[in-house]
């Protein structure tokens, strides 16, 4: 029998608007407007907020990390102990961060009904599913769009993925490659992003300047989305050359570089509080890959420590710099792992009660929110979706979650009507 | 053994996953600990098998050793509890390791065991004072060549008991003399230790179980192959055989039929049959002939099988592991 | 009788009589233009008609060297040689054009080009290999009602279709996904709303149409590396209110199949069939077909006179987005009726003409480009720049990856008065495409509203790929070439010609040669310099 699967449009009314259906795109000009910006949008962007996604591709477990269940059936074999706020525990292969719980909000309580690696991925990237007509923008898009600045000369978005693993290449939607990200997932360096040295400084400047005459003479008497796109494309080309000496890890003093730690993900984090320090306003380090079907206590044993060594290396690093409090950290996956344990001592995948965490800027720190209950396997209270979270993280950063982009004439809130921000978890 | 007869004679499902398995000798009695935290004598002949069943410890179980009246019991807490047997009273608690003890093994002698744990170290106890008279360190690293923690999963004494074998995750295998714990011989299995650079970017595997064969001159350590995806115990299980004096690999066994690791290794006494058993999904037995150099019999197991305790020349074979206990008789 | 079940058992039926109705006012010949003339002729007359209505001034006609690019890209996947576009711009003959298409048509290019097209249309990102079915299937012109039969029915036991289960196969294990994109890929319609519920504004879609498009799929699954399908199986679902039922087999229009002879199985023969695919999977053999193919029955259904309207219509909009940049109706998978066509009449008339002529793809093909309308200028004078809809300026059209790989590698050999036979010139146009690949899967596929991303550019701008591809140096290459020539203005002529298919401008002409000029130290550098610049320009990254 074919299960109903009420979430399939991502809410029970989807607040549909008539023109999708009857082709949005009927307009001569496609994509969203690029229009103006308000005051508030313009102030946030002078205060310098950055969003660094720690993404724990796979799906890590939450009863190995942020909501353990010791002694219960389903707990598995490791503790909890106890963090800096009374009363509050987490798993015992996360003593940095117990320690340094000060500036955390976890979220026990996520119910989000998807436990399919691909479209679960594209659910937690974007706070919502795809409509048939209607592309979304993924977080890091929105944020580059939100607190990134127009004439900007780093990148808004960098997502790195070096893992082959459960690599999909998020999108802008219909925000359109302007706030795509730069993806990389070949080495921490953007590929290309290096003068060749068969050409020197100026004579790179000057063919460029001569492809930008033939591209006005083309642009006359002509427009599409498309085309403006691709003027925008190379018009970054330089400044974003300038921005290769943030993902040299080799500037950093080399006490920095051990702090973190020799692994690659230490690395990248590292990368990312550069990139962040300079006004990348969003920067996506997947790290690959929790989905221990089999084995997951061995694997949480190599995974857990890195992910609590580095994420309390970084939040000290951005405190002591003074950013933290415009900086927020995200730790999120596709879906959590199954209390059930399998009989090669695995968890797979699971979405009906799971963790995630948000560290700095706007949330209330050495906090908790939502309640699974003994075993972990439903949420008590506090049930919240991909929506919702969304909504969450915009409002910490000062973005208003109802705000519209347009589609055509449609207008587009950040998130569905309706939904509404935890305010528990905000400062 | 000619693999005549393997029958299951007696199967206990039960709530817990088990780890560990001691048996009283000449009886059906046996205890049997795992990830309820807890040990459970149990009479595998009764119908209602459970006897009684204690808290033992804060973590799951992983180790029992039974001498006489002595029960001495092993935990991911790091602890060694001593237990009066016959009553279930606990005489002693040590904090016997740093983290997670993996397994526990006695003396031919009886009045002594080894243990390793996570914290890299074997240890050798007596078993009437509850005193550590040996402590080796150094030979097997904390962290992996990839700069995660490593875990010592095995060891077994010879037959004589004058010497020890540990083997840590990345296949790094360590013969000792374990009263002075001078290092005799070292030798690798890497094949058993799939690090994935690529993919997933973390590891799998490792051998999980070691023997020395009745002659003590072979040793035999039991794992997995290489695995593709690491998420799953997706490769056959797999036995490499070693002339350890030479540090050289002579055989290796895979058991084409099933899948996992191979966490019990068990020589028979005429030196010629290797039991290896285990699993992942489904769990199996394998019955490694040493003289043809091939796998002789491969049998399904109704659960992934973490531990055995034999009995009467492998005659009789009292198994644990995923939510189940199997009596199994061969002939 | 229970008023749910009366609208259940007449929802159908209504939809039937829609459909009817639909039919019946096609077939109404006084509304339509008449079926033998050229479709070329019909889409001016009906485009043109529009213009009049809503007081529309179109663009000019496009250049002479702008079409032949055009159609040289839209046809065969890559820009003209420079000696092409010459020769057409140069030549008096009226019928030059016609000339041009058949030409394009008749090389080997161009079936390789529409195999790669018609296999993104198909497969859009799903993993899967249909070009041996398609260049074999094209090759033999096979039309597109044989197409979409192979493809369903995915019957390799007969070697002239090796290849035809790629579209089934790889979609086998997600059922709902394969239901979706076959509506999608044959039908212009994505029903994956209705899974969960009747579609609250699109009258046409309700969960019986998606469930009932699925049942024809239900046994349709995998044994090891074969598609098969089962004897026996139903779809049942629970619709959003009611109770669980068990789905029709319903055609997207509302048609029913009621099937005659199909029972219900026994537990004998169910266990029959089990221990019948356990012997396929361990001899790794071909399962049977079986006796009642429900996929046989959405084909039949679905060329059936009265419903294969549905389908003309999905291929006719979907071949006329690839060559106006935009479809009549828009979105492509959006063809239902509460969003009709831009030029009701002409979808009507082409979708009937593509029917009655047995799905004849390059003639539709050929009607197509041949219009004049096809032949407008992407350049608008005026003060407004009309709507995408109405077709009275030619859309811009960003290159598809082979088309840019295939492209870049032409524009920098200088084929220049080289090739002279058409044969000779195919060989080495078949080099060329043969070896674009690795150039092709730097770019990424355009989609709708297509953004190009900072990468691109970084890729032109940087990488020494991009340099040792589309900039290399030697006897018949262009930039080599360039510096052999003796005035600047003569090496800025032949840049020109050769990355835009055109002649330059007396002032770019100038700037060109300033430039050179300039940079003359290295003079092989200056022109690899100049042609990037073309080549990095919008005119050579969009079909206009």
């Amino acid at each position: 029998m074919n299960k109903i699967r009420k979430n399939y449009c991502g809410s029970t009314e989807h607040a549909v608007s008539r023109r999708q259906f009857i082709g949005s795109a009927a307009s001569g000009i496609a994509g969203a407007s690029l229009f103006a910006e308000n005051a508030l949008s313009a102030e946030l962007k002078k205060q310098g907020k950055s969003v660094i996604l720690l993404w724990l591709a796979g799906g890590a477990s939450q009863l190995e990390t942020f909501d353990p269940k010791p002694g219960a059936i389903t707990g598995g074999p490791f503790q909890s102990i106890q963090t800096s706020t009374p009363g509050v525990r987490i798993s015992e292969l996360m003593p940095k961060m117990a320690a340094r719980f000060k500036d955390t909000c976890v979220i026990r309580s996520l119910n989000t009904k998807n436990g399919d690696h691909g479209s679960a991925s594209q659910l937690m990237m974007r706070g919502r599913k795809d409509e048939a007509s209607l592309k979304y923008p993924d977080m890091g898009a929105v944020l580059a769009r939100e607190l990134g600045k127009p004439e900007s000369q780093v990148p808004d978005y960098v997502s790195f993925y070096l893992q082959s693993e459960g690599r999909n290449f998020s999108g802008s939607g219909f925000l359109g490659a302007r706030f795509g990200p730069m993806e990389l997932s070949k080495s921490v360096m953007p590929e290309n992003i290096n003068k060749p040295d068969h050409i020197s400084e100026s004579d790179f400047l000057d063919r460029m300047a001569l492809r930008d005459l033939w591209s006005k003479n083309f642009e006359t008497g002509r427009s599409s989305g498309t085309l403006a796109s691709h003027q925008q494309a190379f018009m970054r080309v330089h400044g974003l050359m300038e921005s290769q000496k943030l993902f040299d890890v080799s500037k950093e003093p080399q006490k920095m570089r051990d702090m973190y730690g020799p692994t690659q993900f230490a690395e990248q984090v590292l990368i990312a509080r550069r990139l962040a320090e300079s006004g990348v306003p969003f920067v996506r380090v997947g790290r690959a890959w929790w989905d221990s079907h089999g084995q997951n206590f061995e694997t949480h044993q190599e995974l857990v420590p890195e992910l609590d060594h580095v994420m309390a290396t970084l939040l000290t690093d951005l405190e002591d710099r003074g950013m933290l409090k415009n900086t927020l950290v995200v730790t999120l996956s596709e879906f959590g792992r199954t209390p059930g344990i399998n009989s090669s001592l695995g968890r797979d995948h699971f979405a009906s009660a799971w963790s995630c965490s948000l560290s700095g800027c706007g949330v209330k720190g050495g906090s908790i929110y939502g309640k699974t209950d003994e075993k972990g396997e439903k949420v008590i209270e506090g049930e919240i979706g991909a929506a919702r979270l969304f909504a969450t993280i915009y409002k910490a950063l000062g973005i208003n979650p109802q705000k519209n982009y347009y589609v055509g004439s449609r207008p587009v809130p950040l998130t569905d009507p309706g939904t509404e921000p935890v305010q528990e978890v905000l400062a | 053994m000619n693999f005549t007869s393997i029958k299951v004679e007696k199967n206990i499902a039960r709530q817990d996953i088990l780890f560990a398995v001691a048996r009283v000798p000449n009886s059906s009695k046996a205890f049997i600990a795992g990830s309820d935290f807890k040990i459970s004598e149990i009479d595998f002949q009764q119908a209602k098998p459970e006897i009684r069943s204690f808290p033992a410890h804060s973590s799951y179980v992983t180790a029992l050793i039974l001498k006489d009246d002595t029960l001495i019991s092993g935990a991911y807490d790091g602890k060694l509890v001593w237990w009066k047997a016959s009553s279930g009273e606990k005489i002693k608690s040590i904090d016997a390791h740093k983290k997670w003890i993996r397994q526990a093994t006695i003396s031919p002698d009886g009045k002594h065991f080894a243990s390793v744990a996570d914290d890299m170290a074997l240890k050798i106890w007596n078993i009437a004072d509850a005193k550590m008279v040996r402590e080796m360190t150094g030979e097997h690293k904390p962290l992996t060549p990839n700069d995660f923690q490593s875990m010592l999963y095995a060891c077994a004494f010879n037959k004589d008991g004058k010497l020890v074998a540990s083997v840590d995750k990345t296949g790094h295998i360590v013969v000792w003399e374990t009263f002075t714990g001078k290092k005799i011989a070292t030798m690798e299995a890497p094949i058993m230790y799939t690090w994935d650079p690529n993919a997933r970017r973390h590891s799998i595997g490792g051998p999980r179980s070691i023997a020395f064969s009745p002659d003590s001159k072979l040793l035999a350590v039991g794992g997995t192959g290489k695995i593709g995806n690491i998420d799953h115990l997706e490769a056959n299980g797999r036995v490499e055989v070693f002339n350890w004096e030479k540090s050289e690999r002579l055989h290796e066994f895979v058991t084409d039929k099933s899948k996992g690791l191979v966490e019990h290794l068990e020589f028979h006494p005429d030196g010629n049959i290797l039991l290896g058993a285990g699993g992942a999904g489904e769990g199996f037995l394998a019955f490694m002939d040493l003289k043809e150099k091939k796998v002789a019999h491969q049998e399904k197991a109704a659960m992934n099988i973490h531990a055995i305790a034999s009995s009467d020349n492998m005659k009789s074979l009292l198994a644990v592991g995923h939510h189940r206990v199997l009596h199994i008789k061969t002939a | 009788m229970n008023q749910k079940l009366l609208v259940i058992f007449l929802q159908p039926l209504a939809m039937l009589a829609l459909a009817i109705t639909f039919t019946e006012q096609v077939e109404a010949q006084e509304k339509l233009l008449p079926s033998n003339m050229p479709i070329e002729k019909v889409i001016d007359h009906y485009i043109e008609a529009s213009w009049k209505e809503k007081k529309i001034k179109p663009a000019d006609a496009a250049t002479d060297t702008a079409w032949i690019r055009r159609i040289s890209l839209d046809l065969n996947g890559r820009i003209p040689t420079p000696s092409e576009a010459k020769t057409f711009a140069e030549d008096k003959d009226p019928t030059k054009k016609q000339k041009a298409i058949d030409r394009l048509i008749a090389s080997p290019l161009h079936l390789r080009h529409q195999a790669r097209e018609i296999e993104t249309l198909l497969m859009n990102g799903t993993k899967g290999n249909l070009s041996e079915y398609l260049t074999k299937a094209l090759n033999e012109n096979r039309t597109w009602d044989r197409i979409f039969k192979d493809f369903i029915l995915a019957d390799e036991t007969d070697v002239a279709n090796k290849g035809s289960s790629e579209f089934l196969k790889n979609r086998v294990k997600d059922l709902d996904k394969l239901t979706n994109d076959v509506s999608i890929a044959f039908f212009g319609v994505n029903v994956s709303c209705a899974q969960c519920h009747d579609h609250p504004l699109v009258h046409d879609w309700k969960q019986d149409h998606f469930y009932g498009m699925k049942s024809f799929f239900s046994r349709t699954y995998e044994v090891g590396n074969f598609l098969a399908e089962k004897e026996y199986g139903v779809v049942k679902f629970l619709p959003n209110k009611g109770k669980e039922k068990q789905a029709d087999y319903m055609f997207l229009t509302g048609k029913t199949v009621k099937p005659v002879g199909m029972t219900e199985p026994t537990k004998d023969e169910l266990k029959k069939e089990k221990e019948m695919v356990e012997e396929w999977k361990k001899n790794k053999t071909q399962p049977t077909k079986p006796k009642t193919s429900t996929r046989a029955m959405l084909v039949e259904i679905a060329l059936g006179k009265s419903e294969r309207d549905f389908f003309a219509k999905a291929f006719v909009n979907q071949l006329w987005h690839r060559f106006y940049g935009f479809g009549l109706v828009m979105p492509l998978d959006q063809m239902h009726s509460e969003n009709p066509p831009s030029h009701p009449e002409l979808m009507n008339w082409l979708a009937q003409d593509f029917a009655s002529n047995n799905f004849n793809i390059p003639r539709l093909v050929k009607g197509l480009v041949s219009s004049k309308v096809y032949g407008l200028s992407s350049r608008y004078e005026g003060a407004s720049t009309p709507l995408a809809k109405d077709f009275a300026v030619a859309r811009l059209k960003p290159l598809t990856p082979m088309q840019m790989g295939v492209s870049l590698r032409l524009a920098g050999n200088n084929f220049g008065g080289g090739a002279t036979s058409n044969a000779d010139l195919e060989k080495k146009l078949d080099n060329i495409d043969n070896g674009a690949k690795g150039l092709a899967d730097q770019f990424v596929q355009p989609s709708e509203d297509f953004q190009i991303g900072v990468t691109e550019a970084l890729f032109f701008s940087n990488s020494t790929k991009f340099q040792s591809e589309c900039l290399p140096e030697g006897k018949d290459k262009l930039v080599t070439t360039m510096t052999t020539m003796e005035t600047p203005e003569e090496q800025a002529d032949l840049a020109v010609w050769s990355v835009l298919g055109r002649p330059a401008t007396s002032d770019e002409k100038a700037v060109i040669a300033g430039y050179i000029k300039k940079h003359g130290a290295n003079a092989q550098d200056a022109s690899k310099q100049v042609v990037w610049s073309l080549m990095a320009s919008p005119e050579f990254r969009f079909n206009h």
